[in-house]
């Protein structure tokens, strides 16, 4: 089991951490594209060719290529009031029904998003821009990001299963809200 | 009472119950949404709702506002322009009784221009002003309360986060909501200034008396660092006012400004840009999950009837206008006390919206008591997420006693400010009426 869990821990963080650099590379360019298309438009005329639709596309990309390392910090929003009295394995209990519901959560959604991707890899699905890139990418960057996210939601689950809480109980960061 | 109203009640039980449990927000409102739909409708809807769903809600270009905005606000924290801001305002006001408290007011509401996030902001002065404050000995809970008050102002000033969501969640113009917020998030830091003499004359043991003068050189030297980022805000919001930039192109150029000013003035490195895309990244995900969720589960709450139906017993029940805001703000007040604004917001907007529409009140103005109300929700104890990031910024120095003793008076100041919101809409509609 825990050689297992080991290459699991391995494995995981690598697939999370190319997901986070590749978000990184996307917010840049929405940055680049949306300042040059503004710029363009506005001083000489000339758009970006696209930019919407790239800018769509890469949007994307940046939401759920994100979602693993979020998910590895424990940085979504929790109303923890309650969660908070708990101790010893009533908290327990209640952190994997957490893990539980990301499991659900990611693992339905990477499920429909890639048959999405599927049937737009299948009619090779393109952009209506000037430009007719293809979208089907990004289509599978969304269930890639989901499924790396459920990867990382189960990774968590079999440690707490294990009673390895330091591997599963990341702090939570404070710019998580508004 | 109608069925639907009864399991659309069920699905709002079940989700504050799996989130009290400590089930995130994005988790359970999707999968309350997906089971509610299921028994409403059948398992074909869901199934193709999240094929399509996600991507759509993820691709649609007006929300890369987003991480446009959380990236400019990002940069700047990082390059250190807000302490450099903290630091030009309050020589300007060293003279002045509690000038400390005026300037992180003042300070904190130019960085709110520049940064959507009220915790963020909170955060930040913490760091930046509160060891000065309570090294010249200014009231410990009163300071505490000042930063958490004034950290707020970054919801109502835009750009805002919480318009941005409002504005997905209602499908109102984010542009309109962003120009709508500047009058009342002004308004509000005005009526702090003001405020804040008139408490000190009533507690004058809450600021020591002023000393320090600095040459007036020295005053106008220190605004020289902070016009190049003042400019910027200028371009990004005066952009989105003309119309001549969409205010996801004027976050793109808001970001890309910020990093080149903090490049120039070599205010930043590798490390801190990849700190600031990280940052984004992780808010854009968490953001956007819980949209998506809050979709999904208005989606159910509209196939089941529940919204049709809430909005005939409310407006048949008797509820005015007035009545029906009031009703509003005492339920938004007593929520905001135990849940934090981003959940209370993707929860309630779906079955409120259609209500306030129906009453045919002006929905951008609604957004900015709205917003105005989760301000105030997130300084109120005991669960006022600006309370606790300033709690755990301040690094021990404040207890949660003397914060929520100290934030009393400026949760006084924003209920004023509410009430004004409300009597005169024009103070949110007049501005976005002249755009374009």
């Amino acid at each position: 089991m825990n050689v297992f869990l080991r290459f699991l821990d391995a494995a995981v963080q690598w697939l999370g951490a190319a997901a986070l650099a590749v978000a990184a590379v996307f917010i840049g360019l929405l940055a680049i594209v949306g300042t040059a298309d503004s710029l363009g438009t506005q001083l000489f005329s000339l758009p970006v060719p696209s930019a919407l639709e790239l800018s769509q596309a890469g949007l994307a990309v940046v939401v759920f290529m994100g979602l693993a390392y979020t998910q590895r910090r424990r940085g979504h929003v929790t109303v923890d009031i309650l969660f908070n009295r708990f101790t010893g394995r009533i908290k327990a209990a209640f952190t994997g029904l957490a893990l539980a519901a990301a499991i659900l959560f990611f693992g339905f959604l990477a499920w429909r998003t890639g048959i999405g991707a599927f049937e737009s890899v299948a009619i090779d699905e393109r952009s209506w821009g000037l430009t007719r890139f293809p979208i089907w990418p990004s289509k599978i960057a969304v269930c890639a990001g989901c499924a790396i996210a459920m990867l990382e939601s189960t990774r968590q689950f079999l440690h707490l299963l294990a009673g390895n809480p330091d591997a599963y109980d990341a702090h939570a960061p404070e710019d998580e809200a508004l | 009472m109608s069925e639907p109203i009864v399991m659309g009640l069920i699905g709002i039980g079940a989700l504050i119950l799996f989130a009290a449990l400590g089930v995130p927000i994005a988790f359970c409102i999707t999968l309350v949404g997906a089971i509610g739909m299921v028994l409403v409708t059948d398992l074909d809807f869901v199934l193709v709702t999240f094929q399509t769903l996600p991507y759509a809600t993820a691709s649609e270009y007006a929300f890369a506002v987003i991480p446009m905005f959380v990236l400019m606000g990002a940069l700047a924290s990082s390059a250190g322009i807000i302490s450099e801001l903290y630091v030009a305002v309050n020589r300007w006001l060293e003279g002045v009784r509690g000038g400390l408290y005026i300037a992180t007011t003042l300070a904190s509401a130019g960085f709110a221009a520049i940064s959507g996030s009220t915790v963020v902001n909170a955060a930040m002065f913490t760091r930046i002003a509160l060891p000065e404050m309570l090294a010249l000995g200014y009231n410990r809970g009163i300071s505490a309360g000042c930063i958490a008050a004034a950290g707020t102002f970054a919801a109502l000033i835009p750009p805002s986060l919480t318009f941005v969501i409002f504005g997905i969640l209602t499908g109102e113009s984010i542009g309109e909501l962003f120009i709508a917020g500047i009058v009342p998030g002004l308004l509000t830091a005005a009526l702090y200034v003001a405020a804040i003499p008139v408490m000190l004359r009533l507690r004058p043991d809450w600021a020591p008396r002023p000393e320090a003068r600095t040459p007036i050189r020295e005053k106008i030297r220190g605004m020289t660092g902070i016009w190049p980022m003042f400019l910027l805000v200028v371009i990004v919001l005066g952009g989105i006012y003309t119309g001549i930039t969409p205010p996801t192109a004027a976050g793109a150029l808001g970001a890309v400004g910020a990093l080149l000013i903090s490049l120039g003035r070599r205010r930043i490195g590798a490390a801190q840009i990849w700190e600031s895309v990280r940052q984004t990244a992780e808010l854009t995900s968490v953001l956007f999950i819980i949209i998506i969720g809050g979709l999904l589960f208005s989606r159910f709450l509209v196939v089941s009837g529940f919204v049709a139906d809430l909005t005939s017993l409310v407006t048949d029940s008797g509820f005015t206008g007035p009545t029906f805001i009031l009703a509003m703000v005492v339920m938004y007040l007593l929520l905001g006390m135990f849940i934090d604004p981003l959940s209370m917001l993707v929860v309630t907007v779906p079955f409120v919206f259609p209500v306030v529409q129906a009453f045919g009140m002006d929905p951008i103005w609604f957004g900015i008591v709205l917003t105005k109300m989760i301000e105030i929700a997130v300084i109120t104890p005991p669960v006022g997420l600006n309370l606790f990031a300033v709690v755990s910024a301040a690094g021990g120095r404040i207890g949660t006693g003397d914060m929520f003793a100290g934030v009393l008076p400026f949760v006084c100041m924003e209920i004023a400010m509410l009430a004004i919101l409300i009597i005169f809409p024009g103070l949110s509609t007049w501005l976005p009426n002249t755009m374009h």
